[in-house]
């Protein structure tokens, strides 16, 4: 379902759209750019790449909007530069970071290791990388200062992944959703009900090879995104979701809330990713969590290293969940499992998932 | 060790009571939670322009730091996640801060149809100050200009008091690693 085609004029823009969005918040902040780039470079010594990213690069800076900035390299001497947290400029908030391009090159070739499981197997495993995801899209999307941007030609991998993990997000939300309408909660139903929304908008962003990783933004990037350009399943799914994204909005009473619910099982993943995946989701034990007997029923104990004991008890019912027999719970037992997810006592595993 | 605060490190804000931390730690906690994090979704809610739909996505965003600052101050363990977090509080209020899942609702426009940008930004400035305003004394402007300088000076007044009961801070060095 990826917009190949989309994103291979993307690459093949080779940075200039993200240059051209620079140039334009420079012009409207009324700041010179090379006077700009010659403070922030000043204290490096050494092979550099600079990259503007982030809202900047995005075109989605504001009056106020820092003016984020990654700087690659190998060398040791630049990485080895003190850089100030509260840096300024002009009156805006600087941020610089040094990132290493050998690392970045790690994460990616990691990221093609999983898709290609993912597309034999329709199964990948949730892998930590090197560096931070929110770095590693940035650089992807940055705005270089001077020349063509090096990791652009990964923007296919990076938007197929993050299609991956998004949909994946869609998934466990509208499952939490489901509980919350059943243990009574319909307030936090429409707060589930917006976040798997935000995470339905992401995939088709990401299909689209418009990937960004703080989320704040998913709902204004939604609103520019050009559905002019898409076709097929894209554009059907486009249309889906904005449709769903208002309803749930407009959610005033708790009717309205409740069925939050439904409006997103009418979105089924399916939708977003036709695709013959398997597409469940059920409850596991949280990270560091442990079962046992010895602990008075509903008691929590959870130790200074963050470990959880739980009886097994509580676990019973909420571990019997899965997508399809949340309406066999009662409201109580609802109430409970709801609260041990939003705790982290149970985490919502999407079936894709190989938990290793 | 998980002290009472005496009445020489609690003060209550104007029309509100007062906010009773069991420990050094979790008013520390729920400060850094309140001035580094609720402080920076503020002045994102500040700096918008004007766009419903970026203030729409921080609305979930203010509800989840406000419920963080709330649940550090109760030594409770943080939620699984910023989505969980606002979930929490839509349903829970904040009981720390004494403000009910009604008030936060309503406040935050959840109850009515979506209002206009304008709307929006002043009901989450209102719902942040509301929370900000019950934390005694006064709280750093982290992103600020001298935002480095005022943390540090937190900082130091946090050390002297803990060293005073005993407490480690120690963990606050890492905080600072990652501003």
């Amino acid at each position: 379902m990826i917009a190949a085609d989309l994103i291979a004029r993307r690459v093949a823009s080779g940075g200039e759209v993200a240059r051209g969005r620079t140039q334009a918040f420079f012009d409207a902040w009324g700041a010179d750019r090379q006077a700009f780039e010659t403070f922030l470079l000043r204290s490096f010594q050494g092979e550099l790449t600079p990259y503007y990213v982030s809202t900047v690069a995005r075109g989605l800076a504001s009056s106020t909007s820092d003016v984020d900035v990654i700087v690659v390299t190998d060398d040791p001497e630049v990485r080895r530069t003190p850089l100030s947290s509260m840096l300024f400029y002009a009156n805006r908030r600087v941020g610089a970071k040094v990132i290493s391009r050998s690392e970045i090159r790690s994460c990616l070739a990691l990221v093609g290791e999983q898709l290609q499981r993912w597309r034999a197997e329709g199964r990948c495993a949730d892998a930590p990388l090197p560096l931070k995801w929110v770095d590693l899209e940035r650089v992807v999307n940055g705005a270089t200062f001077v020349g063509e941007p090096e990791f652009l030609h990964a923007l296919p991998d990076i938007s197929l992944w993050t299609a991956v993990g998004s949909r994946r997000s869609f998934v466990g939300y509208r499952f939490c959703c489901a509980i919350a309408v059943r243990a009574g909660q319909v307030e936090a139903a429409r707060v589930y009900g917006e976040a798997a929304l935000a995470a339905a908008m992401d995939t088709v962003l990401a299909i689209c090879g418009d990937v960004q990783w703080n989320t704040k933004w998913t709902f204004e990037r939604w609103r520019r995104l050009p559905r002019a350009e898409l076709s097929g399943d894209a554009a059907e799914a486009a249309r889906s979701i904005t449709e769903a994204h208002a309803r749930i909005l407009a959610a005033a009473t708790s009717e309205a809330k409740a069925g939050v619910k439904d409006l997103l099982a009418s979105l089924g993943p399916e939708v977003l990713f036709p695709e013959p995946r398997r597409d469940g989701a059920r409850l596991k034990l949280g990270t560091d969590v442990a079962v046992h007997p010895f602990l008075p029923s509903a008691q929590i104990l959870q130790s200074d290293a963050g470990a959880t004991v739980l009886h097994p008890a509580d676990l019973a019912a909420g571990l019997a969940v899965a997508s399809a027999e949340i309406e066999r719970l009662t409201p109580e037992t609802a109430r409970t499992t709801l609260e041990l997810i939003q705790r982290g006592y149970l985490r919502v595993s999407h079936e894709d998932l190989v938990d290793e | 060790m998980n002290d009472p605060v005496t009445p020489a490190e609690r003060s209550v804000a104007a029309g509100a009571g007062p906010v009773f931390a069991r420990s050094m730690l979790e008013l520390v906690e729920g400060y850094w939670a309140a001035f580094v994090h609720l402080q920076n979704c503020l002045e994102d809610v500040a700096g918008s322009d004007g766009r419903l739909d970026y203030l729409q996505a921080l609305r979930l965003k203010v509800l989840a730091e406000v419920e963080a600052v709330d649940s550090a101050l109760a030594g409770s363990a943080a939620a699984a996640d910023q989505v969980h977090a606002a979930a929490r509080a839509v349903e829970q209020g904040l009981p720390t801060l004494q403000v009910s899942a009604g008030v936060l609702c309503e406040r935050l426009l959840l109850q009515a149809a979506p209002g206009t940008a304008g709307d929006l930004e002043a009901a989450l400035i209102e719902v942040g100050e509301l929370v900000l305003g019950q934390l005694a004394g006064e709280l750093p402007a982290a992103q600020g200009r001298s935002g480095q300088r005022e943390i540090i000076r937190a900082l130091r007044l946090w050390s002297s008091a803990a060293e005073v009961r005993g407490h480690d801070l120690g963990f606050l060095g890492a905080r600072l690693q990652d501003l």
